[in-house]
């Protein structure tokens, strides 16, 4: 897996990432996130900007999509306090696949968590569903989608992991950003390579799930909580 | 259970009346719409614009019948696996077949629209897909030959050989959930 | 109004009630038109509050839908004669409430033009997907069950009809129940106590209904109900709507004994503004400390006039119970860190706002005009009426 060094420090990458259109996903790969909080500043939306621009959404009313949100916490006993980007963790075991009535709501075999908005009906029970508050019902009409992010009245939607950026090679818009912005506090890759960033870094340091009592193996982890 | 006697009763002479006038109604509608549909001015003709490659990805008969199909099938590989292949890809459709002037596949001269209203088949895709090309032509890259360097960032920088489309950010922003 | 001058407007005062009804339905559709063509934007729900003021009043005659059919199940299971009469009106209610509920929760949906999606597609882990196989096979069965009652030759195979459609209510309820119960990410659902506890909801609402509505034919057609089956009935829905206060005393309690759920208790009981009113008001002393007191008193409790204001009370309840439930248990925000404050531009951490609109609050009133313009139409084409025998009456109430 780990592909083959053509020169020092650069490897030919034959991951799943990259892979030819007519291959399908594969669960060799998990794709997951590591978000270091304490690199998110406070204030900081690079990513929440990057998201609404590459997804097509924009607004803060309390109907708008929000697929990634800030979230500013603190410890009011110890006054500690974090800045953090929140969106669909990719559980491995989501409770928003289980209550979907038709099978919309699915998580594709390399992790992933999507919405099917083909067979979608808006019956909004994943929202009930979701402990981490990452899904949106689209309340209105949408125009001038981009054309690799179909949206539309009516369904739920998520976070896509960029599906369709990861798809082609690319990584998360909103890691992009992170890392554009020098904060690299977003770290995308494959949870399963063992030679992976990430995969090293949530072996060696302490990293977080969120809501780790519901026991769901989420795909995005945080570290410095 | 069923009192017959009640509902002889219910079925008064009046309320014969009225139904047989709404009988006789219907049939004079349904023979008056088989009129207008022989008439051929009344619904205009779809427009078959030509596309913008050399040719369609299979033979334009078999499209016609069997697009909605592929479509179909096309779409669940995608959605479901991640298959991206560009023979029955929408975005494929979109980008062949959007208007000169109008650069959607929407609109009275639409080729999507035009030939649906004049089916009458309601077409359910373009309230959540564009009908418009992306902003940029997308150059089909070879996959498998993405190069990564090592960097110490933590943030595995990627350069790839296969010229990612990065492209000019199509319309998204605007007037989407507003 | 005399009966006999009544009967001489019978027909018109049908018709004028179809009319009526059919009115509140056409309303009720073009509500949900308007939210169909204009998004939910309109209606009062958004991305905290995802379900509102259309699930309450499904839900609600879903429940009810379940619990009116107990009436025949005390006759058929339980060999009752005085309820056996009130089977066949027991079971269409359930039928008509049913669709009624669902109408409502199926025009709410984002793409309710989907429906045949939602009849195509099953995930079999979804309480959801049960719930539509679930509701179907109840309107099949209490359909059937009807059929053998009205039918002389099926007669005999109505018990055991009855029976199956007994059991069918209960596992109908209990998922009905555990649509909430299921949900194991938020404070106010999460416990496996809903289930039951809209069983025992189902009992009351559903009792509370049959009583209404069999007042009403009684009056329509100028019989008296007999005191004795009156008063075995108010005795019944007391204790229904004692249960439920006992199921709700129990869940609170269990929630306040865990210090993780103080916080979402002291919203809903001390400080949640309107759904705290609506609990201790609406719910506990509309819908069940007043009609309790009302149905148990020596004198008035045996009073027809008491006994239907107490049903009426009691429905009222349910619809402040279920409010708080359903739309109380959303307000409460979500706690992914706990014990640490959260805020965000998409309101964690913060009570969530809830002001339902006026489309949702007709399509809610379109789906029980559905409901009653169901079992009004049936009730007159066909023989719903209880009609007691007076031999099984004074039998039976010697052993009340």
């Amino acid at each position: 897996m780990a592909g083959l060094a053509i020169a020092p420090g650069v490897t030919l990458f034959d991951l799943a990432h990259g892979r030819a259109p007519e291959e399908a996903a594969s669960s060799k790969v998990r794709w997951g996130m590591l978000i270091d909080s304490g690199k998110c500043a406070t204030g900081c939306d690079d990513c929440v900007a990057a998201c609404g621009k590459e997804n097509g959404f924009t607004g803060s009313r309390e109907t708008d999509s929000q697929w990634i949100r800030k979230v500013e916490i603190k410890d009011l006993r110890s006054g500690q306090s974090h800045s953090l980007p929140m969106m669909c963790q990719h559980c491995e075991h989501p409770p928003c696949v289980d209550v979907c009535p038709t099978g919309a709501s699915f998580k594709r075999a390399d992790g992933i968590v999507l919405v099917d908005r083909h067979i979608c009906i808006g019956c909004r029970y994943c929202m009930m569903a979701c402990p981490y508050k990452a899904r949106s019902f689209v309340h209105e009409e949408l125009h001038d989608q981009n054309p690799d992010v179909p949206r539309g009245k009516g369904c739920v939607e998520s976070c896509t992991l960029c599906v369709h950026r990861v798809d082609n090679g690319g990584q998360p818009a909103c890691a992009d950003a992170c890392a554009g912005a020098g904060h690299n506090a977003i770290l995308f890759g494959d949870l399963n390579d063992p030679s992976s960033e990430i995969s090293k870094r949530v072996a060696t340091l302490a990293t977080t799930q969120v809501r780790a009592d519901l026991g769901l193996n989420v795909g995005v982890r945080y570290q410095g909580l | 259970m069923f009192s017959l006697a009640k509902l002889r009763e219910m079925l008064t002479w009046r309320r014969g009346v009225v139904l047989t006038a709404l009988l006789a109604i219907s049939a004079v509608a349904v023979a008056a719409s088989d009129e207008f549909a022989s008439s051929s001015s009344r619904v205009a003709k779809p427009v078959y614009a030509e596309g913008k490659g050399d040719k369609c990805v299979k033979e334009e008969s078999y499209m016609r019948r069997h697009h909605m199909n592929e479509l179909k099938h096309h779409r669940n590989e995608t959605m479901r696996k991640g298959i991206r292949t560009s023979q029955f890809s929408l975005q494929g459709c979109i980008d062949c077949h959007a208007d000169k002037k109008t650069n959607s596949v929407l609109g009275k001269d639409g080729f999507c629209q035009s030939c649906h209203s004049y089916a009458a088949v309601k077409l359910d895709c373009f309230e959540c897909h564009a009908s418009k090309p992306k902003a940029s032509k997308v150059i089909k890259a070879m996959p498998n030959q993405s190069v990564q360097t090592g960097t110490e960032s933590g943030i595995a920088t990627e350069l790839q050989l296969n010229t990612y489309t990065e492209t000019v950010e199509p319309n998204t922003t605007s007037g989407a959930s507003k | 109004m005399n009966i006999e001058a009544f009967r001489k407007i019978e027909e018109r005062a049908f018709y004028a009630l179809a009319g009526l009804l059919g009115l509140v339905v056409l309303i009720g559709l073009g509500a949900a038109h308007y939210m169909e063509t204009h998004g939910h934007v309109v209606t009062g729900m958004n991305n905290q509050i995802v379900w509102g003021l259309p699930h309450v009043f499904a839900i609600f005659m879903i429940v009810a839908a379940s619990g009116v059919l107990n009436v025949a199940s005390i006759g058929s299971v339980f060999g009752k004669p005085v309820y056996k009469a009130r089977a066949p009106l027991s079971g269409l209610l359930a039928i008509a409430l049913l669709v009624g509920g669902l109408t409502v929760l199926m025009l709410d949906l984002g793409r309710p033009d989907r429906l045949i999606v939602a009849m195509t597609h099953f995930n079999f882990k979804s309480i959801f997907a049960l719930n539509v196989i679930l509701y179907t096979g109840f309107m099949a069965i209490v359909a059937i069950y009807i059929w053998t009652m009205m039918e002389r030759k099926m007669y005999v195979y109505s018990k055991y009809v009855g029976f199956s459609a007994f059991i069918w209510r209960l596992a109908l309820t209990t998922a009905t129940g555990s649509i909430f119960g299921f949900l194991v990410a938020r404070q106010a659902y999460n416990s496996a106590i809903l289930a039951p506890m809209f069983i025992i909801m189902s009992f009351a609402y559903g009792l509370a209904v049959f009583i209404l509505v069999q007042s009403a034919m009684y009056a329509w057609n100028g019989i008296k109900l007999d005191p004795a089956i009156l008063r075995r009935m108010k005795n019944l829905l007391a204790t229904f709507a004692g249960a439920v206060l006992y199921f709700t005393i129990v869940y609170h309690l269990t929630n306040l004994y865990f210090a993780k759920q103080a916080a979402f208790e002291r919203f809903i009981l001390v400080d949640g503004g309107v759904f705290t009113t609506l609990f201790w008001v609406g719910h506990i002393l509309i819908g069940a400390l007043i009609p309790i007191a009302m149905l148990l008193h020596p004198t008035i409790g045996n009073k027809l006039k008491t006994v239907l204001l107490s049903s009426a009370l009691i429905i009222v309840g349910g619809f402040a119970q279920l409010y708080v439930i359903i739309i109380g248990g959303q307000a409460f925000p979500l706690e992914l860190f706990p014990g640490m404050q959260e805020t965000s531009t998409f309101f964690d951490g913060a009570i969530h706002h809830y002001s339902p609109t006026l489309p949702e609050f007709l399509l809610g009133m379109g789906g029980l005009g559905v409901a009653f313009l169901i079992a009004t139409i049936a009730v007159r084409v066909l023989n719903f009426l209880p009609r007691d025998d007076s031999y099984h009456v004074s039998k039976d109430s010697s052993s009340d």
